[in-house]
């Protein structure tokens, strides 16, 4: 029995009943050797074993040998993992291809298959075993590519363990690109090699062996020991410390982060992750979450192509309309703060225009990195509010050529009259050659200077005064559309805004239907639009973001095994509809993405907040 | 009826080869060489020759996952009458030695590789003073009619016959599923049958850990196939892996997939060996000591390999009771945890490729 308590992105922490009646194990989880020679450390919730009962009262995994050998006594293990044909990557697709056919035609009922190829039908299992994971692992060019695709094929259910691979560095993106469990082979040895590891990666003994010259407060390196037992307890310890390091990043929605920063331990650690991010971009977004609490911390080169800041630029090109009335395009820099309006610099922008005539045509967008712009009324949105990354006023050439590209499709599908920009030079010049004909509003390279905002409340004042005047009630129902188009997309937000008003001050604001006055949706503190029925109803006539059902009155919470189809375009957080057979049933907010509440049966898929049929 | 071969691994060890054509004169042997061996318990000095012929057939359309052989071969039609003209221009070199050996790069009972004619002319031209001649076939060559043919020319009454077959692993999955073999334990038992009939005995070749076993299987396996072939033999000598040139292992190996057996494992192989067979036991690592070939941390290769050299005289485990050295745990380890890592361990089984700094 597996259950999901948490996730982030295809990372999840869970609970594992490994056999019935068996103390459950904490996922991710580490299985720790115990061998004739390598004794179990106390902390050890789960074994990897040839010889079950060594240590009772713990489940333990036991390797079933190969085809060539089979284990032949896998009495009283918990879990046997099944033998197999162990062919290795260099043999080629096609030969592994054929072994995994073998492998699951010989598994028996109840054993582990062990997955060679990345080919893998369905499995059903609730335990797979990555073969050749040291191997795959050790190669930048296969191993995102490997997981991504027998993830995606084999699903969300199964526990995927990767034998071999678990350094206390490694753990942090094997766990980020969705394995389970590991174990201590690879710690255990590292001993036998010399090799002192830690978080940060291996550091040679030499430099720790004296007793006070240790940078870890374990028991073995508080001890007296010197010798090969000291170093292989010492790393074990480490394999768990760090395991219990991604557990707590998991839960506080920060495991990117943390892997970001494992990943300046070693080169390729750092080539996984950039393969993860530009080769399987979809096998991540699929799974990261639509909105956080949390900051995001963008402090590495990797963070501009995080899925989630990705997704935005993404949305941006594909989603985006400016508001129809704007015909007055204003460029603003960025601020510490977030959302911007709270900072500081933009109640300076906002005080400096107050007053200015016909405000509604004018559109302020703020120029950032690593999201490249964002339009004011994103700026609510995730990660517009959360992100927070190094000021220092240089920019790298990755960030110069995104920004530049962000404007550059910005601009080509968005039209203005006239354009501001008020921006300090270095920025200016970041965007130069794609901006049209404009009025530099800052020349004395300070905005915040009284000249600079005068030169802009003179030009906004020239520029948007004199043209027709904009509705500011008319602008603010646009702004919301637009908001709703980056959660629910060019249709889902059509829908949405057909024949509405608004009501109420940011960031309360209240979206409702013209003629009935009835509300239609509320954007909220999370920077999210969240529905009423009546919204349901339309996102359901639009035909995205639904989630269909079993036929029952959804309440509270709606489990995974109730659910029977899901949009794909559905992540987790995101505001869904929920119907059965087209019939309108309730509004909530997602916990899954759409395809996995359709393959998980266990685990909380939809958090109800409005349904049919309630008592007033 | 399925094929005796598993087809995606034959594919595989063919796409593995790159085979060439060659030019070259087809009268001259490969190469001749002379080589210590022993006859009637004496050091003697033994004459090899090596035919170049078209190659062998299992190895052109597939053949065993780690044998590059055919990397020598000529690849196109040699006749009977080179092969003859080959044979005999090696003569002219040979120098007395009772042990002549005859290898070709497959079967040498196979006409499609030796045709029938130059089979009997030179099975038939034994020079004077030769004791004893090796030859090697694979054991489906090895038959009822062919032995009939090829021995009414053989000089049997002054030269023994010991045809050296590359057996590999008696054990049926890993003949199929590892080294892509084209006959099995029970094809050898009955060319065994036949051989005796006709007064030869088999020398069989036993491999030291094919591809995809983990070393501890690599050592049952031949331990097995000492046990199973050694009643049906003159002679086990075990192999252990070196690493030829395009071929599936090859592959494995330059991706760091594949490490050639230790060489405490051939110490392993031999001591069990010989407790259970009465047969001859021996093995000369080829590569010995080398990255490429059967090698412990580079320490102690040397020291090793004289011990494993000492045995296949004088066949006395006792030479390897002295043995130690500090990669011997790091074996141990291997032996103990291989099986756990379902597949390559990487960096960690080899100190000798692997610097200890983990990049």
């Amino acid at each position: 029995m597996f259950e999901i308590t948490a996730k982030d992105g295809a990372a999840r922490l869970g609970r594992w009943e490994v056999q019935a009646g068996q103390p459950v194990v904490a996922t991710p989880a580490v299985l720790y050797v115990d061998s004739a020679r390598i004794p179990a450390p106390a902390f050890a919730e789960v074994l990897l074993t040839d010889a079950p009962g060594r240590t009772p009262g713990k489940p333990s995994i036991h390797p079933g040998g190969s085809r060539f050998y089979p284990a032949t006594s896998t009495e009283g293990a918990s879990l046997v993992i099944q033998n197999d044909l162990p062919y290795a990557p260099a043999g080629g697709p096609l030969l592994l291809e054929a072994a995994q056919t073998l492998n699951q035609e010989m598994r028996q009922p109840g054993q582990a298959t062990v997955v060679v190829s990345p080919k893998a039908e369905k499995l059903g299992d609730e335990f797979a075993v990555l073969a050749n994971a040291r191997a795959l692992f050790d190669n930048p060019y296969q191993f995102a590519a490997h997981i991504a695709e027998l993830r995606s094929r084999v699903g969300y259910a199964p526990l995927l363990y990767a034998p071999g691979v678990g350094l206390p560095h490694e753990i942090a993106i094997l766990v980020y690109a969705g394995i389970d469990v590991v174990d201590n082979l690879s710690a255990v040895l590292a001993a036998r090699a010399g090799q002192y590891l830690t978080a940060e990666g291996p550091v040679s003994v030499d430099a720790v062996r004296a007793p006070g010259t240790r940078p870890c407060l374990c028991p073995a390196c508080q001890g007296a020991g010197m010798g090969y037992e000291w170093l292989r307890d010492h790393n074990t310890y480490a394999v768990h410390q760090e395991m219990l390091r991604v557990r707590a990043a998991i839960a506080d929605g920060r495991l990117r982060e943390l892997v970001e920063a494992r990943t300046r331990a070693r080169p390729y650690l750092a080539a996984h992750l950039r393969r993860m991010d530009k080769e399987q971009y979809a096998y991540f977004e699929e799974r990261a979450p639509t909105t956080r609490t949390g900051t995001l911390y963008a402090t590495s080169k990797e963070s501009l192509e995080r899925p989630e800041v990705v997704r935005y630029r993404k949305r941006l090109e594909e989603r985006y309309r400016k508001p129809e009335s704007a015909r007055v395009l204003l460029i603003l820099p960025c601020s510490a703060r977030k959302p911007y309006s709270d900072s500081r610099t933009h109640r300076t922008f906002e005080n400096a225009l107050f007053g200015t005539p016909n405000r509604g045509a004018v559109h302020e967008v703020i120029l950032t990195s690593p999201l490249g712009l964002v339009p004011r009324e994103w700026e609510t949105v995730y990660p517009a509010a959360h992100y927070d990354l190094p000021v220092t006023g240089h920019w790298d050439e990755d960030e110069r050529k995104m920004i530049r590209d962000t404007w550059a499709a910005f601009l080509k599908n968005n039209h203005y009259d006239h354009v501001i920009c008020h921006l300090e030079k270095a920025e200016r010049d970041l965007i130069l050659d794609v901006l049209p004909e404009h009025k530099w509003t800052a020349p004395d390279d300070n905005p915040l200077s009284t000249e600079s905002l005068g030169n802009m409340r003179a030009a906004v004042h020239d520029m948007a005064g004199p043209g027709a005047p904009v509705n500011f009630r008319a602008r603010e129902t646009e702004d919301m559309i637009s908001r709703a188009r980056w959660q629910f997309g060019i249709e889902g937000a059509a829908a949405l805004g057909r024949n509405t008003t608004i009501r109420g001050k940011l960031p309360f604001v209240k979206l409702l239907d013209a003629t009935t006055d009835q509300q239609v949706a509320m954007l909220t503190d999370r920077g999210l639009l969240s529905l009423t029925l009546e919204g349901g109803k339309r996102l359901l006539e639009a035909g995205v973001y639904r989630v269909e059902i079993e036929n029952f009155k959804p309440k509270g919470t709606v489990f995974a095994v109730g659910v029977i189809g899901g949009d794909a375009e559905v992540r987790p957080e995101d505001e869904v509809v929920l119907h059965h057979k087209g019939e309108l049933k309730a509004v909530g907010r997602a916990r899954m993405s759409g395809p996995e509440m359709v393959q998980f049966k266990r685990g909380p898929a939809v958090d109800v907040r409005h349904y049919v049929g309630a008592s007033k | 009826m399925t094929e005796v071969y598993f087809k995606p691994l034959a594919k595989a060890s063919r796409d593995a080869r790159r085979l060439e054509v060659k030019t070259g004169d087809p009268s001259v042997p490969s190469s001749i060489f002379t080589q210590p061996d022993r006859y009637d318990g004496e050091e003697v000095t033994a004459r090899v020759v090596i035919l170049r012929t078209r190659g062998c057939r299992w190895a052109l359309t597939g053949g065993c996952t780690f044998c590059g052989y055919v990397n020598d071969s000529f690849v196109r039609k040699i006749d009977g009458a080179e092969l003859v003209a080959q044979w005999e221009n090696a003569l002219q070199s040979y120098a007395g030695e009772p042990i002549l050996k005859i290898y070709t790069s497959g079967s040498f009972f196979d006409p499609y590789e030796v045709p029938e004619e130059a089979q009997k002319a030179i099975l038939a031209n034994m020079p004077e003073g030769l004791k004893k001649l090796n030859v090697e076939s694979q054991a489906v060559d090895i038959t009822e009619k062919r032995m009939e043919l090829v021995m009414s020319s053989f000089p049997k009454d002054r030269v023994k016959l010991e045809i050296g077959v590359g057996l590999e692993a008696a054990n049926y999955e890993v003949a199929r599923y590892s080294v892509n073999k084209e006959f099995f334990m029970e094809d050898y038992r009955k060319a065994a049958a036949v051989a005796k009939q006709h007064g030869a005995t088999l020398k069989a070749y036993t491999m030291v850990k094919p591809p995809f076993l983990t070393e501890r299987e690599a050592i049952e396996s031949a331990v097995e196939t000492a046990r199973e072939a050694g009643p049906h033999s003159s002679t086990i000598s075990f192999n252990p892996m070196n690493i030829q040139k395009n071929t599936l292992v090859d592959k494995l190996w330059k991706r760091g997939q594949y490490r050639p057996p230790w060489l405490w494992s051939v110490v392993e192989i031999l001591k069990r060996g010989k407790q259970v067979t009465d047969t001859v036991v021996k093995s000369d690592p080829v590569a010995g000591g080398k990255v490429r070939g059967s090698h412990n941390c580079g320490k102690c290769d040397e020291y090793v390999l004289a011990a494993i050299r000492d045995f296949n005289v004088h066949q006395n485990p006792k030479v390897f009771d002295r043995l130690k050295c500090d990669c011997k745990k790091v074996w141990e380890d291997v032996l103990e945890l291989e099986g756990m890592f379902q597949g390559p361990m990487g960096r960690w089984d080899d100190p000798m490729r692997n610097s200890e700094d983990d990049d």
